[in-house]
């Protein structure tokens, strides 16, 4: 086992198994309170399923989650600290090597120099002189010895700093499958199905996320959920059972919710810290698990049992997408480890010179063609295409060889190349033969290089993959992002799961799960061709503005927030397609606290409502809970991405890159046009959201005055999420929009390989490294209209909101006056643009009837027809009885009656009678005499 | 008459006595025994079959003993062994008859049907 245990990674793995540890005990309770029902332990049962233990639950668990919070914050803090040291240090050596380079030149010349000296004379068989120049060959090497440690410390801090992660615990915990292709020889080809947990940037402050949020939705949960607490005892009555006192009944579904919520939050955090697929697959399969238990959490309400099946299946059709880019993956890459896919699919940073690449974190493709050599594999130019990828080996070549070695390697073979005499070359290519010439040294790849790829792939050598595999690969990932994320064809979903518990909305359906299909775009990038992208970005637009403008007419509060959950979703996807990778994960990380804010003051009004959620019935309700309406208040502008709160930071950001991709790739102007129209929408929606409900005059007026403000666990969540909302990407100067603490940490965890797709180089080693020119960099010219898109989007903002006010908040407008004008646009988003019911038409109704079809065949058909085998059965085995009973019984009553018969025959002869008896023996005698006078005759004749 | 027997025995038409004359007899008095024997139904009757046969034994005796010099002596002897064991017997036989009587109250040997199968 290669463990490189180092202290962040371990603060973050004992973080993540802090939830599990009190799923188990949740789960060991329940198991004893229903055994202890059961076997009727009374006093057992009484104790377990009290309410004091349930209370008790909740609080453990969110005093638990309050700890992995406080363990996530010293891990992170403690990764950046050693991060900042180790990027100082580069930068360093890289002064230090820059200094040293012309020492480097000169060392070198002169140890060839005396190196062919020496080589000479060994063939003039002058051993004195062969000495001598040893003996002066020491000192030089020594010299360039030193300086190669340099490089090769550099080497060491760089391939850290190229893969940004600070501590890489991993080795083989748990070696679950071992998989080897058949047709190879190659035992390093075969696939571990390892279990192993890297940490970077991004996963600390996922980590820091999630643990926050979740320990305020536990406390929150604790208040929100005590409906669902068992009765006290102390009602007077003795104790008995309740009369629905199942795991399903109200009176004991407390602990169950804080069960599963630790399941859910082990499970997330576990997906954050994977370092491969496998494990990550793993894991979003077990929060879809945790979606659907927590969706149909109240099993007495069919619409969330629906609903809950909805959410996993519509799910699992994403991953469908998934497990195909794993296969592909897999099989052309060996691996699923996210590290080596990287190191395979981009190419490297630099070769073995520390020499960095053109090309470098580019996918570089190849074309195969027909030269004067034959069928060659020759790598394509940037911008023309070429039907295969060329994967690179995972272990640049020339690592194996020590600098000295290579170097003197390198000068075999240009002399090599220098030499003409046949006897020459013999001897060269001798000592190159003896030097292991089937490691090539490493040098970075051009257009028109040949790669002789070898048909085994091992970890040392180039291969190829088909161009479009790897498009369909990345397309499937995206699909399994796609299903978890709900984005445009699988976001029907998301809107229906609101009828689970308003704490899981809160944290599923808005901060992390829906955020884990984002995280793993984000951290599959490197597998997207701009194909791929291109798709990404218009999917995450198209979604963008389904979501936002569905969210114009929804009527029920936590629906709003729903569809509003589903475009922001659809912005970070359009973010990461145009090459937004740290704008998108900035705004994913805002938007988590923004949107939790929003689900849990939706849920502090259901609590003061009596869980009535119409905003139609609302309004006026900030007389009645002036702090809750506060909160959402904030949480509104920080959604809405009114300048200074979080919003803002992560929106513009998202904003300049489209805009900077728009401006490169004018054909695709829609993919700047739809985030600015969702921000426009999104304020209309959102600012409609809170006028409706806690402003104007009260549509009910029971609702109204039974409203009040909810108890501290309620608000304290509120006021806390609040703060962050406007104060979590600030920075020393707040009013600098791209100035933020939070995007800076991010964009120490970007891939090389946006920067290579998009633009601007590897900002801290390598400035010079791009794969474009400055003119073409999407990323460049982002971060130069970036104040025009900041103002196009605070004017959007401006006229969503107005419109909202006027419509809404001083009534000025009429709001049905839109519906009624415009009937069809409003039927067609009431509808939800008839997808729930052409998904219902196209497969749902099919798979149902199908479902029919085939009950009715095994009903009908099958059973019928295997009744009808079963009496031809029996008739066969009547058959075989019939003839059982005549022939063989017949045989042996037979023989038995005709024994019989014989016995009664010869019974008629004992007549009893004396005088018959004296008969016989006269026939006897008369019989006995006649033939013993025939007999005589006989003898007298002879 | 001695002087009528001698000329028809010298002319031939009275044969002398032979052995098979006696053969004869005895065989048709055993004969007679036995029918006598198989078809009485007193058993004294049967008793009495039972002396013909034996006595037509004795006869069977005598007529070898006469007609061969061999045995004219043992002949003799053998009828009187005869004899006895017919006396005997003719008890031992009367006994049973007595217990058979006693039993069944009459002689009528059909009533001895015990063996019946």
């Amino acid at each position: 086992m290669t463990w490189l245990v180092d202290t962040p990674g371990l603060y973050f793995v004992l973080a993540m198994l802090m939830p599990l540890a009190t799923f188990l005990v949740v789960l060991v309770g329940s198991l004893i309170a229903a055994l202890a029902r059961r076997h009727n332990y009374e006093q057992v049962h009484a104790l377990v399923a009290s309410r004091e233990v349930a209370l008790l639950t909740g609080i453990g668990a969110t005093a638990v989650m309050a700890l992995a919070f406080v363990l996530s914050v010293v891990g992170f803090v403690q990764y950046e600290s050693e991060f900042r040291a180790n990027r100082q240090a580069i930068v360093e050596a890289h002064a230090a090597l820059a200094e040293s380079a012309p020492q480097r030149e000169k060392l070198e010349a002169l140890i060839e120099q005396l190196t062919d000296a020496r080589t000479q004379a060994q063939e003039e068989n002058n051993p004195a002189k062969v000495a001598e120049l040893t003996e002066r060959l020491k000192e030089p090497r020594l010299q360039l010895e030193e300086i190669l440690a340099h490089e090769q410390r550099i080497g060491h801090l760089e391939s850290f700093w190229q893969s940004a992660r600070a501590s890489r615990w991993t080795g083989t915990l748990l070696s679950v499958v071992q998989i080897h292709p058949t047709q190879r020889d190659n035992p390093t080809l075969g696939t571990t199905l390892r279990w192993g947990y890297t940490v970077d940037s991004l996963t600390g402050l996922m980590f820091v996320m999630i643990t926050f949020i979740g320990m305020l939705i536990h406390l929150y949960s604790i208040t929100y959920m005590r409906d669902e607490l068992p009765p006290s005892p102390s009602d007077g009555d003795s104790f008995e059972y309740p009369a629905s006192s199942s795991v399903t009944s109200p009176s004991g579904r407390f602990s169950r919710f804080f069960l599963y919520l630790s399941l859910f939050s082990f499970a997330m955090l576990h997906l954050v810290l994977a370092d491969n697929f496998f494990q990550v697959f793993v894991c979003w399969e077990l929060v879809g698990l945790c979606s659907y238990l927590l969706i149909g959490f109240y099993t007495e309400r069919p619409e969330a049992g629906l609903a809950a099946n909805k959410a996993f299946l519509v799910n699992r059709l994403g991953d469908i997408g998934l497990i195909l880019g794993m296969a592909i993956l897999w099989t052309y890459c060996g691996t699923l480890d996210f590290e080596r896919l990287y190191a395979q699919i981009r190419h490297p940073l630099a070769d073995a010179h520390q020499t960095p690449g053109k090309l470098a974190g580019a996918i570089v493709r190849a074309e195969q063609k027909s030269t004067a050599k034959g069928q060659q594999i020759v790598v394509s130019k940037p911008g023309e295409g070429g039907n295969l990828v060329v994967l690179f080996p995972e272990r640049p070549l020339g690592e194996t060889l020590t600098e000295p070695q290579a170097a003197e390697l390198k000068r075999f073979r240009q002399a090599l190349h220098r030499a003409t005499d046949p006897a020459e070359r013999a001897r060269l290519e001798r000592l190159i033969a003896a030097k292991d010439p089937s490691i090539d040294h490493f040098h970075n790849l051009g257009p028109n290089r040949v790669i002789r790829p070898r048909g085994d792939r091992v970890a040392e050598e180039f291969g190829v993959m088909p161009y479009g595999l790897l498009v369909l690969a990345g397309l499937g990932i995206f699909a399994g992002c796609v299903g978890k994320s709900a984005q445009f064809p699988l976001h029907v979903w998301l809107p229906d799961a609101m009828a689970g518990p308003t704490p899981v909305s809160a944290l599923i359906h808005a901060a992390t799960m829906v955020a884990a299909g984002v995280y793993l775009a984000a951290r599959c990038y490197f597998l997207f061709t701009p194909e791929v992208l291109l798709v990404i970005a218009y999917l995450g637009a198209i979604t963008l503005l389904l979501g936002a403008s569905l969210a114009i007419v929804a009527n029920d509060i936590k629906q709003v927030l729903a569809y509003s959950t589903v475009s922001q979703l659809g912005l970070m996807m359009l973010a990461i397609g145009v090459g937004g990778w740290t704008a998108g994960l900035f705004h994913l990380l805002t938007h988590a606290f923004f949107k939790a804010l929003l689900f849990l003051g939706a849920g502090a009004i259901l609590l003061a409502t009596h869980h009535q959620g119409n905003l139609q019935q609302m309004g006026g309700l900030r007389h009645r809970m002036p702090y809750t309406a506060l909160c959402m208040l904030v949480g509104v502008l920080a959604i809405t991405g009114v300048p200074f709160t979080s919003g803002w930071y992560s929106k513009d950001a998202i904003l300049s890159q489209a805009l900077g991709y728009v401006y490169v790739h004018r054909e695709h102007a829609f993919l700047f046009v739809a985030p600015a129209l969702g921000v426009c929408l999104t304020a209309f929606a959102l600012f409609r959201l809170w006028f409706l409900a806690f402003v104007g005059q009260p549509r009910n007026n029971d609702l109204y005055q039974e409203a009040q403000e909810s108890p501290w666990p309620v608000l304290l969540p509120l006021g806390v999420l609040a703060v962050m909302s406007v104060g979590v990407a600030w920075s020393q100067t707040p009013w600098d929009v791209h100035q933020s603490f939070l995007r800076d940490t991010l964009a120490q965890a970007q891939p090389l390989a946006v920067a290579a797709d998009f633009g601007t180089g590897h900002a801290v080693l390598f400035p010079e490294v791009a794969a474009k020119p400055a003119e073409r960099s999407e990323t460049a010219w982002g971060e130069q209209w970036s104040d025009a898109a900041g103002l196009l989007a605070f004017l959007a903002l401006l006229v969503g909101f107005l419109l909202a006010l006027a419509s809404y908040g001083t009534r000025a407008l009429d709001p049905q006056q839109a519906p009624a004008s415009f009937p069809a646009v409003h039927q067609l988003l009431v509808q939800r643009f008839y997808l729930d019911a052409l998904y219902d038409r196209l497969l749902v109704k099919p798979t149902l009837s199908l479902g029919r079809a085939l009950a009715w065949n095994d009903r009908v058909l099958l059973e019928r027809g295997s009744d009808q085998l079963a009496w031809g059965g029996v008739h066969l085995a009547w058959g075989v009885r019939r003839f059982d009973l005549h022939l063989v019984d017949g045989l042996v009553n037979g023989l038995g009656s005709l024994l019989f018969r014989i016995g009664q025959t010869l019974r008629t002869l004992q007549t009893g009678y004396v005088r018959t008896y004296i008969l016989y023996l006269v026939f006897g005698v008369a019989f006995l005499f006649a033939l013993l006078l025939l007999l005589i005759t006989q003898v007298k004749a002879r | 008459m001695i002087p009528l027997l001698a000329e028809a025995t010298s002319s031939g038409w009275i044969t002398p006595i032979g052995l098979h004359h006696y053969l004869f007899l005895a065989a048709f008095l055993l004969v007679c025994g036995l029918v006598c024997m198989m078809a009485k139904r007193n058993a004294i009757g049967v008793l009495m079959g039972v002396e013909l046969v034996l006595n037509a034994a004795a006869i069977n005796f005598v007529a070898f003993a006469r007609y061969n010099r061999t045995f004219e002596l043992e002949g003799q002897i053998f009828a009187l062994f005869v004899i006895v064991m017919a006396a005997a017997e003719a008890a031992v036989a009367l006994a049973i008859v007595l217990s058979f009587y006693h039993q069944h109250h009459t002689v009528d040997v059909d009533n001895a049907r015990e063996l019946k199968g």
